[in-house]
């Protein structure tokens, strides 16, 4: 009798312990949000949003010195490499003409981040609708995201033509993966229609963090003029310069890219913006203790000295003492030999095998660099308003020749305490002034990851590239094709995987 | 049946059984009469007894045969008889009589048609007197071995031994043989000789039909399998000394490949595949490992620990386990107690340990390297060069400590002591036996830094309760602390062969300083390691338990209840201190400024704490039954719910500390201080059943299945069935091998079957939006939009398939054991086919970058694997040495059956096709050296601008150019066929095993430091002295260069089969030499045994494989990994 109660209580207990949980193997991720529990408030919105902005500052935030990010964020510079404005050891492929669709760094993360980017906002334009949020505060987010993913567009498009373009959230249906690449022209139209939508429907404000009018206007200008399109490209940075939201920073030009000197200042239209610790960039340490991105003479030289002359001309040039007499934009954007660096020895540029002679400066405070992996926290800036003043000119010179507003424009820029350059000559060609605003453009805003896409514009890529002899020894050479660059290789490998006959390879790869 | 007796007993049936006694003989003489009439009578029989008395066996063939039998002496003649295990058809009487007697010392004979059983007569003994024997009984290792039967040869004597392992025997003369034998051991005999004192060591089976063998949720015997099971015992495993029992395991088990991927201590990365490579998923590759019935970590236990291990291959032994068997079981039983008295052992070792293998003759001569340097910088185009005057430094040295030769590979490795100490306390009564096992090992490493030092306590408990209830089960604790450096042993590795001769890894001035570098106008190497491995070092604590309790409820005759529960608790903590340390120049002076602080990944600290919680139990339901003597069945049923959770706990200061000396988190500045946090849980549900039966042990047939349900997956793919079934023929019970005297066992078995695979991360199903508040492994979704605080984001990055279900693994598997010769050779043979299909990828190789998503897991793609695997012994005894040799053979062949477009990586030089062995190589062609100008211009045009002693490519399409659409399909991923040889011989009161363990086919590609020259500066190996120039035109190596500089680099570094080499190796893995103290004398030291040894592991590796080690797990393309470890090591055993 015992034994059997035993028995049927163990058998109970047994029962009990397998039938017990019901719902055991329904298990939910603890520690994600599930989508079916998202989109319910305006604080998802806010963290959908946050999401779609951490992609301005991605990738470039690695503690050691590896190459990781470089092209985004604070390492935006590395664009310039490409140029001859800078040498970068890692992208001396792309930079000497023999980029291919395996050759990687930023030829497949340009590809890779502005898509990630992209579909966070599909994502979000896709949901955002179903919170119930008034309609005032549902279009502002709206346009808010609408202008990122014109941002990301604008840089795809630019650097390959056509480009797949979806503006619907990627679903597992088979279908998405058919697409094949957009004719440019109408990528451009998309990025033309977020922008003005994003453009009247953003606040009219000086720039908070947030996007406002002002960087979608900005922005807007880019795309024309990046189209040869002058008259909206100066009508449309006319109307930045008329609603009279920004100006010129007058707490000096370096200060611009540091960190006291940015929080409310009139001049940046947008930026990565950076926090330590949680969000950081290693852009102090990184430009200071390695070789990697290293600015070129050609750039140094083409600083003038402080008289308005190039250092051909000028007497105040004295080949001893180089960087004296210079235009003060030189020594607050480049390293040169002999300024105090890691916190108070001077900079020798063969200690870090720094052949080219240079380490950058702008938005790198390489004092504070004392040691390795040091965080920092100074806003990218994307966009400023002497970038706006400078377009305006460049396309006003185009419309009407160097008119008034054309001296003003630039002037400005010249005239600023910290900079303190004289006015340019009175009286110059079209031609000239056209020159004398490249020239401006690429001091100004040297470094600052513009370079490339003006040489582009300008169609000088293929006549300037292939004059560069990098500190290695090899020349460079620009063939045509890579006026538009080759999708990374996967891509077409994936395409031919999947059946996708219609997406192809940018001609010439 | 009569019994005549001589003498018949005056009881009180006395006078009956006379009477009939007295029939008898009356009837006898009846039947001789008639003896004629009933030869003619005469029948056949058919016999089919499992461990019959013989009295029932004979009773057997009277009734059969129609012949009376009469046995002389009646019942006490019977009385010394052995069960008798009969399978005959249809045979003569005489033959089925033959059969019976054989080791009976009783005799036949047929008179007159009777049968006639009587005791055998006395050999001619009469002359001489008997006399007594002693003896001791021991196996190998010198343990007495307890209730072993000594029988004197041809009688009826014969008596067990005691608890110390003697016995005592009356022997009739000095000419008698004894026949020793015991379960799980070869039967010997032994003869006296004349000897009155003998110690007979006895020599494990290596195929005893009647070892019991553990298999999934039960135990069987051997002789009854049916399915691909390899098993080994833990005494055959600790003949070896390792600190991870899976180390242990390397040769041990034929199907089963243990790869160990460096020597690193606590961190060997031993990778254990059973049958290959079963699948690309990111479920895995490794098989599932079960310990004392629940799921468990191998490497927690101490080996000491381990009764046996038992591998389950094919479908059928491993598809109970359903879900998780895709790779195959492990199946672990730790040691129970044996009842008796307290038996105390301690066990001690001491391993000498260096390195195996360390990169050959690197040039450490400072002058020599600098001016190859310079060579090489001409070559590579290369600016930096040392100038003469650098140069002539180190020429004349004023001060030798100034200007050295320093060999790096002096400063990280060093030749350590590895200690291991093991007690074990057994016993038991009245039905309750316990085993405890206390266990440490300390184990530095040669790499300096690094370290491994593991407590462990494993506790046994087995109760039987009443007539009906047993309990008890087994805890392992287990807790390790391990040192390391945050990147890796191959970075630090690296980062030594980064740094160049002209300086050590100390300022030279006695300041303690670190260096930087020496000429950093030239180079500036990589990390100092040895500022790493004395600064930033980081700390891992694992605490573990895992536990299994049974209690087993015998219902009825043959119907038993158990259920096993226990729960694995894993609490692992990791200390990642970062501290700022300067780095100086060579020759820097008092108050110089620091050249870099030393990467260490950061700054500040980062603790993280990992535990996961993981409850399994089960309960099932076994029956067993025999029916008509010759049909038993078993059936076993059963119910298992598992559940896992895990979370992790991080915090992080990531500025730098005030002090280095405090390395907690609240030591350090506040304004960084980050923290992270999350949940993982999963569950399975499980059902699961089996049914065995076999007709007369002849024919077998098993049969399996399991209905599993995970969480992993969507409801309505959740259930899964995976069925097996076996069969199973022992052809040595047929009745025309009765007269095959030679053949002792042959089996035949089949099976086939299914088993699956859930082990995909999570929640792959769902849709979910990921936070990602701080930088982790570089991304972050947070955004500082104001600039004074920060905003925590989500993104939706990766598509999710709700569609997945799960990956299967059908396995087909013939084979068969073979034992001859009088068990004294085993053969066992196994053919597989493994075809993995629905295979559950992430299907980045089918999701377009456009998506701006990652690939979401879905079933995709096939992979076969064909193999054999053979496993052959040989025990002899031969005068006082007895000898066991024992080989094993696996082989098998990696196919992609089904994959799609093909897909290449870059970084391993590998690719995915179709009909290829799964990641095959995949590379140029290397065809020579270009020794002139005409040859460059002759051949198709080169990549790089190739000139006289660059490497030659060859152009596989033939269009004229080389270039990466002439890379080839190169074999060699994975080795032809793994191998062994075990040899153990005793003699006496000695033993010496020596082990080989081999691998034939792999090739490795190697590259980097180590093997290319100046890679970020590394020393190259002196053979480059001798590299190409115009007028030492080498065929074998190109101009010197410095990697990653110029065309020659590029040209060089160009992947090709100049870098795939051949890993084929025969390593003598371990030899050992030990010698068991006689008892007589073991005693006056108060131990009841005592063993020493001297071992050696590693100590030779036959290859042509270039410098390091070849055994190793391909983890990336460098050449380097931390070397193996070469162990001379000394034991000690005791036992009280």
């Amino acid at each position: 009798m015992k034994k059997i109660f035993t028995i049927s209580s163990f058998v109970i207990a047994a029962i009990l312990f397998v039938a017990c949980n019901k719902n055991m193997l329904d298990q939910n991720p603890p520690s994600d949000i599930g989508s079916s529990v998202f989109w319910k408030n305006q604080n998802d919105a806010d963290l959908a949003l946050a999401g779609i902005y951490s992609y301005f500052i991605q990738g470039f935030n690695y503690t050691s010195s590896g190459n990781t990010g470089q092209g985004f964020g604070a390492g935006t510079s590395y664009w310039e490499s490409l140029t001859d404005n800078a040498y970068s050891g890692a992208y001396s492929n792309i930079a000497q003409g023999s980029i291919t669709p395996t050759v990687g760094g930023l030829q497949t993360d340009a590809y890779t981040t502005s898509y990630r980017a992209i579909q966070a906002c599909n994502t979000f334009l896709n949901n955002v609708g179903k919170i119930g949020l008034s309609a005032n505060s549902l279009t502002q987010y709206q346009a808010e995201v609408r202008f990122v993913r014109a941002y990301w567009y604008f840089l795809l498009t630019q650097l390959y033509g056509d480009v797949v373009l979806t503006t619907q959230q990627i679903t597992i249906d088979p279908a998405n993966s058919k697409l094949g690449r957009t004719p440019k022209a109408v990528v451009i139209d998309t990025i033309l229609s977020d922008l003005s939508f994003a453009a009247s429907k953003l606040p009219n404000t000086a720039y908070n963090g947030h996007a406002v009018r002002g960087t979608a206007l900005g922005y807007m200008t880019k795309v024309y003029l990046a189209q040869h399109d002058y008259q909206r490209a100066a009508a449309t940075a006319n109307t930045i310069i008329s609603e009279g939201k920004f100006s010129l920073y007058t707490g000096g030009y370096r200060n611009l890219f540091l960190k006291p000197g940015q929080n409310n200042n009139p001049e940046i239209m947008f930026s990565g913006r950076y926090q330590v610790p949680t969000a950081y960039s290693p852009a102090d340490y990184l430009y200071t203790y390695s070789s990697s991105f290293q600015p070129l003479a050609y750039l140094v030289n083409d600083y003038e000295c402080k008289d308005g002359k190039p250092i051909t001309t000028s007497p105040l040039y004295n080949p001893a003492t180089p960087y004296a007499n210079r235009d003060p934009r030189l020594l607050a954007s480049v390293l040169t030999p002999g300024v105090l660096y890691k916190g108070g020895i001077p900079f020798v540029p063969a200690a870090i095998g720094a052949t080219a002679g240079f380490l950058n400066k702008k938005g790198v405070d390489s004092t504070r660099a004392t040691v390795i992996g040091t965080q920092s926290d100074q806003d990218w800036v994307y966009l400023r308003y002497a970038d706006v003043l400078l377009m305006y000119a460049e396309a006003q010179n185009e419309i009407a020749g160097p008119d008034a507003s054309v001296y003003k424009a630039i002037n400005d820029i010249r005239a600023r305490p910290s900079v303190n350059m004289p006015p340019l000559p009175a009286n110059l060609s079209q031609a000239d002034m056209r020159e004398k605003i490249r020239h401006e453009r690429r001091i100004e805003l040297a470094l600052e990851g513009q370079r490339y896409f003006d040489l582009k514009r300008w169609r000088l890529d293929r006549v300037i590239i292939p004059t560069i002899k990098d500190p290695n020894a090899a020349q460079r050479t620009f063939p045509l094709r890579d006026t538009l660059w080759p999708v990374p290789q996967t891509e077409i490998d994936i395409a031919r995987a999947v059946g996708n006959t219609a997406f192809k390879q940018t001609p010439g790869y | 049946m009569y019994f005549l007796t001589k003498s018949a007993p005056v009881r009180k049936q006395g006078v009956a059984k006379l009477l009939l006694a007295m029939k008898l003989t009356v009837a006898l003489i009846t039947v001789a009469l008639t003896h004629v009439a009933a030869k003619s009578l005469s029948q056949t029989v058919t016999l089919h007894e499992k461990r019959a008395s013989v009295q029932k066996v004979l009773s057997s063939i009277e009734k059969q045969s129609g012949m009376p039998l009469i046995i002389v002496n009646g019942h006490s003649v019977l009385s010394n008889t052995e069960p008798v295990t009969l399978d005959v058809d249809g045979v003569k009487p005489e033959i089925a009589l033959n059969k019976c007697l054989q080791s009976q010392p009783l005799t036949y004979s047929i008179i007159a048609g009777t049968i006639v059983i009587k005791r055998k007569e006395p050999a001619t003994a009469e002359a001489q007197p008997p006399m007594d024997v002693r003896g001791k009984v021991v196996d190998a290792k010198g343990e007495p071995l307890i209730g072993v039967n000594v029988r004197v040869k041809g009688t009826s004597l014969g008596t067990v031994t005691d608890v110390n392992g003697n016995f005592k025997i009356r022997v009739p003369n000095d000419q008698a043989i004894l026949t020793v034998s015991y379960v799980g051991f070869t039967s010997q005999e032994v003869a006296v000789k004349g000897k009155a004192d003998l110690t007979i060591t006895m020599v494990v089976s290596a195929s005893n039909l009647n070892e019991v063998v553990v298999v999934g949720y039960g135990t069987q015997r051997k002789a009854d399998l049916t399915g691909a099971v390899a098993t080994v015992s833990g005494s055959d495993l600790n003949k070896r000394v390792a600190t991870d029992p899976a180390q242990l395991l390397q040769g041990k088990l034929p199907g089963l490949s243990v790869v160990q991927s460096s020597g690193e201590a606590g961190n060997e990365g031993i990778s254990l595949r059973i049958r290959g490579t079963g699948t690309f998923s990111s479920a895995g590759n490794s098989p599932f490992v079960i310990i004392d019935g629940l799921p468990g970590n191998l490497s927690a236990l101490d080996p000491q620990n381990i009764e046996s291990v038992t591998v389950l291959k094919d479908a059928a032994s491993a598809s109970i386990y359903g879900t998780r068997a895709a790779n195959g079981v492990i199946l672990v039983t730790t040691k129970k107690g044996k009842e008796g008295k307290v038996e105390l052992s301690y066990d001690y070792n001491i391993g000498v340990t260096s390195p195996t293998a360390l990169p050959q003759n690197l040039i450490y001569n400072s002058v020599q390297y600098m001016e190859l340097w310079n060579q090489a910088a001409t070559n590579s185009n290369y600016p930096n060069k040392f100038t003469q005057a650098q140069i002539d430094l180190y020429r004349n040295p004023s001060n030798k400590d100034l200007y050295p030769n320093y060999n790096w590979l002096d400063a990280i490795f060093s030749t350590v002591a590895v200690q291991t100490h093991h007690l074990g306390i057994t016993g038991g009564s009245n039905g309750t036996t316990y085993n405890v096992g206390l266990g440490y090992v300390d184990q530095p490493d040669i790499m300096v830094g690094y370290s491994y030092k593991k407590y462990n306590i494993q506790l046994d408990l087995n109760s039987k309760v009443n007539k009906w209830a047993t309990f008890g089960g087994s805890v392992t604790l287990n807790s390790g602390e391990r040192h390391y450096t945050s990147r890796g042993s191959q970075d630090q590795f690296l980062s030594t062969l980064s740094q160049s001769p002209m300086y050590g890894p100390v300022l030279p001035d006695g300041s303690g300083r670190y260096v930087n570098s020496v000429f950093p106008s030239v180079q500036t190497p990589n990390k100092n390691p040895i500022a790493i491995a004395r600064n930033a070092v980081n700390k891992q604590n694992d605490y573990f338990i895992q536990s299994s309790f049974f209690l087993n409820i015998n219902l009825a005759k043959g119907l038993d209840w158990r259920t096993n529960g226990g729960f694995n608790f894993d609490f692992n903590k990791t200390y990642d201190f970062k501290p700022v340390i300067y780095q100086y120049n060579w020759f820097a002076k008092p108050g110089d400024a620091p050249e870099r602080s030393l990467d260490v990944n950061g700054q500040g600290i980062d603790v993280t704490d990992n535990n996961s919680f993981y409850p399994v139990a089960f309960t099932q339901l076994t029956y067993n039954t025999s029916f008509h003597n010759s049909h038993n069945l078993k059936l076993l049923a059963g119910t298992q719910v598992e559940y896992n959770k895990s979370q992790s706990l991080e915090g992080i200061r990531n500025l730098p500390f005030a002090t280095n000396d405090l390395q907690e988190l609240n030591a350090g500045p506040v304004a960084s201080q980050l923290n992270n946090g999350t949940t993982n849980i999963y569950a399975l549900r499980s059902y699961y059943g089996r049914l065995n039966y076999d007709y007369r042990e002849k024919y077998l047939l098993e049969a399996n299945a399991r209905y599993d349900a995970s969480s992993r997956f969507p409801e309505n793919n959740r259930w899964a069935f995976f069925p097996s079934v076996s069969l199973g023929w022992v052809v040595t019970k047929e009745r025309f091998l009765n007269n095959v005297n030679w053949l002792d066992n042959l089996k035949l078995r089949g099976s086939i079957g299914n088993l699956g695979n859930q082990n995909i991360g999570n929640y792959p199903y769902q849709e979910t939006y990921n936070f990602r508040s701080y930088y982790n492994g570089n991304t972050s979704y947070a955004y500082p939009f104001t600039g004074t605080t920060v905003t925590s984001g989500v993104v939706n990055n990766a598509l999710s398939n709700p569609n997945i279900k799960w990956e299967t693994t059908r396995v087909f598997d013939l084979g068969t054991d073979i034992s001859l010769a009088n068990n004294r050779v085993n053969l066992s043979f196994d053919w597989y086919d493994k075809l993995t299909s629905d295979i559950l990828e992430t299907a980045t190789p089918l999701t377009p970058l456009y998506y701006g998503l990652s690939a979401p897991v879905i079933n995709y793609g096939k992979m076969r694997n064909r193999g054999i695997e053979i496993d052959a012994g040989y025990n002899q005894r031969i005068g006082a040495v007895s000898l066991s040799l024992r080989g094993t053979l696996q082989a098998n062949q990696n196919k992609l059956v089904s994959y799609g477009a093909p897909a290449i990586s870059t970084s391993t030089n590998t690719i995915n096709q179709e009909g290829q062995p799964y990641g095959s190589f995949y590379m140029l062609k290397y065809l020579g050296i270009f020794q002139n100008a005409a040859e460059v211009t002759a051949s198709p045009s080169q990549q790089y601008n190739p000139q006289p002693g660059y490497m030659k490519f060859a152009d596989t399409n033939g269009d004229g150019k080389v270039d990466d659409n002439d890379r080839v399909i190169v074999p060699g991923a994975y080795p032809k066929f793994d191998y062994s040889f075990n040899t153990t011989a005793t003699w006496k009161d000695f033993d010496l095993t020596v082990f080989f363990y081999g691998s034939q086919g792999q090739k490795l590609y190697v590259s980097g430091w180590g093997i290319q020259p100046f890679n970020q500066g590394s020393p190259p190996p002196a053979e480059w002295m001798n590299a190409w120039t115009p007028s030492n035109p080498s065929t074998t190596l190109p101009m010197v260069y410095i990697l990653g500089q110029g065309n020659i680099s590029s040209n060089a570094n160009t992947a090709s089969t100049y870098y795939l080499k051949d890993a084929s190796f025969l390593k003598l893995k371990n030899v050992q030499v030990g010698y068991n103290l006689p008892q007589r004398f073991a005693k006056y030291v108060f131990m009841s045994a005592l063993r020493i040894y001297f071992a050696g592991d590693n100590l030779h590796t036959f290859t042509s494989f270039p410098g390091l080690d070849p055994e190793r797990v391909a983890s990336n393309t460098r050449y380097v990994a931390h070397p193996q470890n070469r162990v001379y090591s000394f034991g000690i055993r005791a036992t009280f």
